[in-house]
């Protein structure tokens, strides 16, 4: 009822006023009669009566007050005034708005993505019934992890499939690369899975099928691939008739079953290329029999909740299933394990591991672009004050005629929260936006997230707009509505001597924008100084000129013997071109992959296995990778023969087993338990990552009946892009079944470093944000203070101070605050730098030249806002400014 | 502006405004009048405090508003007393004595 009545007053508001009005009216008048009864002459009765009565304005305002919603009527005039008041300076609005958008948007974006990856449901059919099972082991006993923690082996999941298929559909499926073509040509991106993958996320085929489960039940009996259809376009440029070829994947021959419709991208935050059955493992990957082994974590599982079945409740009968587990030998060797089993709705990131592994990541990302909004903020406060100082009289006239200060701040803030509004709406549209040009511009394989604004990101947007909105008015409300009523009133503007308002809180402004722009230039310049030194650091290896040959025979029909042959061959031709200084052969080329091993040298025979990662090449490997040989010798054509065991170690593994020895002539044993003599110590490389050494390493020699699949090295005299045909065309025709492609070594390490260089990109593209707002800023604030000073410097140029005199003045007060302003980002960025010590390639978090150098140009950008308007105070005519008061 | 009565409790206007329209429907100035008549010249409302309160107690549905011809032959407003409206009367008539009571205790006390 009440409600009723107070929309309804609403709506009949003209009515309510006229009749208030004609209601005190009333009044006065019969006050007048009154008064004039009582003896008073007929003027002094009607303002006795006015007297009495009180300021009808005010009381007309308290009557209003009393009846219907006053703060949504209030708020309903404060939003037309806004608006007005607004349309009124197009340019500031634009400017604020702008502004605004990019930092809300910047937000928004980052949330989008964080969203996408950790939160928002797969994106398959139906996702809402999708659920993660993550598995958490602890106890006594030996697990192999491969992958993460929180993953299962294969009886585990044949455990929970079976016991928990009542209220839960299992699959279990693992992400790897096979090679497709050879060794570098084509790493596809694949997933194993289990029979029922595509039927439990609801997967449809664009061409041929899928596989069903009862397909895939024998290990090593469904050689049958189904092709990504961005893999298919790309690899087969959309043939249709693909469907019933045989592709070589790890030098096995598969059978193209289908491809799957484009809606379909898998589960997995980077899109496959194609799908194999998890069945024949044992067939693509060699090694133990991975589909039987206990104790070890490798794949993950997800499910689809049965009709009718609750998350909670699967959580139960699974939970109760992997206690069971627990103490099943015939699961594991360590009874005495306990399992704790975590089911909840899928998401790509979402294992307990991951979680607290993503968490700073998304914090540190969060908290990047929240300070490029508190810099925006900061600078739209300050053109909000100067906007203040302008509107000073308004205000002061409004106040008079008795508008009272909470009414006033509510109203300045009503604008500040309506441009923070338009900008929260430009901000959305901005991510919207870059959601649908991001995908293209990132550099690396195609990634599965939907970055599309959807509620959360919405509701996300307006939660930061209306934050934004009221911590950048709330000072500058304050601030306007402090106003001394007779100063405002009798003069216009501030007379000599007054003290400038709010130049403390302007200058506090600009110090908290410097700081947080220091703090991300900082950032960039660090990860630019990083990559820098990625791309022209010694890696150890010969990056220029280098070109990288992948071809697979196994494919165009070779065994493996000949396969081998057809390599030696080939590098022997390449080798007699002119132009070619030296060829070599390699399972692995740096930076694309590495074989990890464990391996115990001959001084500590019985003592714990210790990591190395190898690589098998051939004898001319070293010489085309420019990898020189600092003691003993490298391999030669003798040593593939593998009559004896030999090895090159790199020196940090040397230097780690052998310390003070001569390695040549010792031995070490690999996991299989080898043994290998070292004929020869090679340079440390870095063929994990640009900028980090690796840690012990060694070679062997290639054989002919061993790898099937290996890379040609090629070192050119010349450029390389003049030789690049030649020998594209020497290994066509040398064999023109067999496909052959060619990477140069500059790109394969230009790929490598794909992500530092968004990091990088993106890094500087907010601190260059951020310094182009502070330049503003601090312009406005010196521009202001110059304007309020006018007559100030008159009388001080009268008095015979120098235009340089000044000029130096006002430029020396701006660069002190900002002084302050880089100290304090200086030590900030001095504390949390080392966030970035993975991703700046050896680099020093406190790498001085970054430090002094975003601090110069900083100091430089601020002399010059500060300049221009000094330039202006620097040409007051004395004359003029002390005429005007 | 100082309002030598604005400190008159709240819940005190409204319950004078409630008795002066007992007997019969007043309009405000009538209201001013009545609760000085009642209040032997002790009290006199001001005219700020009066319409608020007038609105208030319409919002809450203890009075009632209704336009009429005033005794000057000029169209008014008048305020009736409701039927919650003599239910609150009541109330609050009964709890301000049992305060004033109280409060003579506290002060004849000591």
């Amino acid at each position: 009822m009440k409600l009723l009545r107070k929309i309804h007053a609403l709506f009949r508001k003209g009515q309510l006023e006229a009749e208030m009005a004609a209601e005190m009216r009333h009044h006065l008048e019969l006050q007048e009669e009154a008064n004039r009864r009582a003896g008073l002459a007929p003027a002094e009765a009607r303002d006795a009566a006015l007297r009495q009565f009180g300021n009808v304005a005010s009381l007309q305002e308290r009557g209003r007050e009393a009846r219907g919603w006053l703060w949504l009527e209030h708020f309903r005039q404060d939003l037309r005034y806004a608006a007005r008041s607004l349309r009124k300076s197009p340019g500031f609005t634009a400017v604020v708005v702008l502004t605004l958008a990019l930092g809300i948007g910047a937000n928004a974006g980052i949330f989008s993505v964080l969203r996408a990856v950790a939160w928002r449901p797969l994106p398959v059919r139906d996702p809402a019934g999708l659920v993660n099972l993550h598995q958490g082991i602890s106890g006594n006993g030996t697990r192999y992890v491969e992958g993460g923690v929180y993953r299962v082996s294969y009886p585990e999941y044949l455990n929970y499939r079976d016991r928990g298929a009542g209220a839960v559909d299992l699959l279990a499926f693992e992400d790897t690369t096979l090679t497709q073509g050879g060794v570098a040509a084509a790493g596809v991106r694949s997933v194993l899975a289990t029979g029922n993958y595509f039927a439990v996320l609801g997967a449809t085929a664009e061409v041929g099928r899928l596989w069903t489960a009862p397909e895939c039940e024998v290990p090593g009996a469904c050689a049958f691939v189904v092709l990504g259809y961005d893999y298919w376009r790309r690899q087969f440029g959309g043939d249709r008739d693909v469907v019933g070829h045989t592709l070589a994947l790890n030098g096995q021959p598969f059978t193209i079953l289908g491809v799957a419709a484009p809606d379909f991208r898998g589960v997995d935050l980077e899109v496959p290329d194609l799908w194999v059955p998890l069945a024949m493992r044992g067939q693509l990957l060699t090694g133990s029999d991975r589909l039987r082994a206990r104790d070890l974590s490798w794949l993950r599982v997800l499910g689809r909740l049965r009709p009718g079945v609750a998350l909670a409740q699967a959580g139960q009968v699974l939970s109760l299933i992997g206690s069971q587990a627990e103490t099943d030998t015939t699961l594991t060797d360590f009874p005495q394990r306990k399992i704790r089993v975590d089911v909840r709705s899928a998401a790509f990131l979402n294992s307990p591991e991951e979680r607290s592994r993503g968490l700073p990541i998304a914090a540190v990302a969060l908290s990047m672009v929240g300070l490029v909004l508190v810099v925006v903020c900061a600078n739209v406060s300050n053109l909000l004050l100067a906007r203040a100082a302008v509107r000073r009289r308004e205000i002061g006239v409004r106040l008079a005629l008795g508008a009272s200060r909470g009414r006033l701040i509510r109203q300045l803030l009503t604008e500040s929260l309506l441009l923070a509004g338009g900008a929260g709406l430009a901000g959305l549209a901005l991510t919207a936006l870059c959601a649908r040009l991001l995908p293209a511009i990132i550099p690396g394989p195609a990634l599965n997230l939907d970055l599309t604004p959807d509620w959360a990101v919405a509701a996300y947007c307006a939660a930061v707009s209306v934050a934004a909105g009221f911590i950048l008015g709330l000072l500058p409300a304050l601030q306007a509505t402090r106003v001394d009523l007779l100063s405002v009133l009798s003069a216009s503007g501030a007379r000599l001597g007054d003290r400038v308002g709010g130049t403390r809180l302007r200058h506090l402004l600009v110090i908290v924008q410097v700081a947080v722009s220091c703090v991300l230039l900082i950032a960039a310049g660090l990860l630019v100084r990083g990559l820098q030194r990625a791309m022209t650091s010694d890696l150890g290896f010969a990056r220029k000129n280098v070109l990288v040959l992948s071809a697979d025979p196994a494919a165009g029909g070779y065994a493996a013997a000949r396969a081998s042959a057809y390599y030696v061959q080939l590098a022997d031709r390449l080798a007699a071109l002119p132009g070619v200084k030296a060829v070599g052969l390699a399972a692995q080329v740096p930076l694309l992959g590495a074989r990890g091993d464990l391996v115990r040298p001959d001084t500590d025979a019985d003592g714990k296995p210790v990591e190395a990662n190898c690589n098998l090449v051939s004898p001319g490997y070293f010489a085309a990778l420019d990898i020189s040989l600092v003691r003993g010798r490298g391999f030669v054509a003798a040593d593939q023969r593998g009559v004896a065991r030999v090895a090159v170690v790199s020196q940090t593994m040397a230097n780690r087993f052998w310390a003070g020895l001569d390695p040549v002539g010792r031995r070490f044993s690999d996991h299989a338990g080898h043994a290998h003599e070292i004929i020869g110590v090679a340079r440390d490389t870095n063929s994990l990552l640009p900028g980090r050494a690796d840690g012990p390493f060694y070679y062997l020699p290639t054989t002919p009946q061993g790898e099937t699949a290996l890379a040609v090295v090629i070192r050119t005299e010349v450029d390389w892009r003049s030789l690049a045909r030649t020998v594209g065309e020497t290994a066509t025709t040398f064999d023109p079944r067999v496909a052959v492609s060619l990477r140069p070594m500059e790109e394969i390490i230009g790929q490598t470093l794909g992500p530092a260089q968004l990091a990088a990109a993106l890094m500087g593209a907010l601190g260059l944000l951020t310094t182009l707002l502070v330049a503003v800023g601090l312009y406005g604030v010196i521009a202001y203070v110059v304007n309020q000073r006018t007559q100030e410097i008159g009388v001080r140029m009268a008095l015979g101070a120098g235009p340089g005199r000044v000029q130096r003045q006002i430029v020396a007060d701006g660069v002190r605050v900002v002084a302050v302003g880089l100290g304090a980002g200086g030590l900030l960025a001095a504390a949390g730098s080392r966030v970035l010590q993975g991703a700046i390639f050896g680099l020093s978090p406190l790498d001085p030249v970054t430090f002094a150098g975003v601090g110069g140009l900083l100091l430089a950008i601020a002399a010059f806002a500060c300049w221009l308007p000094a330039r202006r105070a620097a040409k007051v005519d004395p004359m003029i400014a002390l005429r005007a008061e | 502006m100082s309002n030598p009565q604005a400190d008159l409790l709240q819940g005190t206007l409204d319950l004078l405004i409630l008795k002066s329209l007992q007997a019969e429907p007043r309009h405000g100035f009538g209201i001013v009048g009545r609760i000085r008549q009642l209040s032997r010249d002790m009290l006199t409302v001001e005219q700020g405090s009066l319409y608020p309160a007038l609105y208030r107690l319409e919002e809450q549905g203890w009075i009632k508003a209704e336009w009429g011809v005033s005794e000057n032959n000029r169209k008014a407003k008048f305020y009736t007393l409701t039927a919650s409206g003599r239910k609150q009367l009541a109330v609050e008539t009964d709890s301000w004595e049992k305060l004033s009571v109280a409060i003579n205790f506290v002060l004849r006390g000591a």
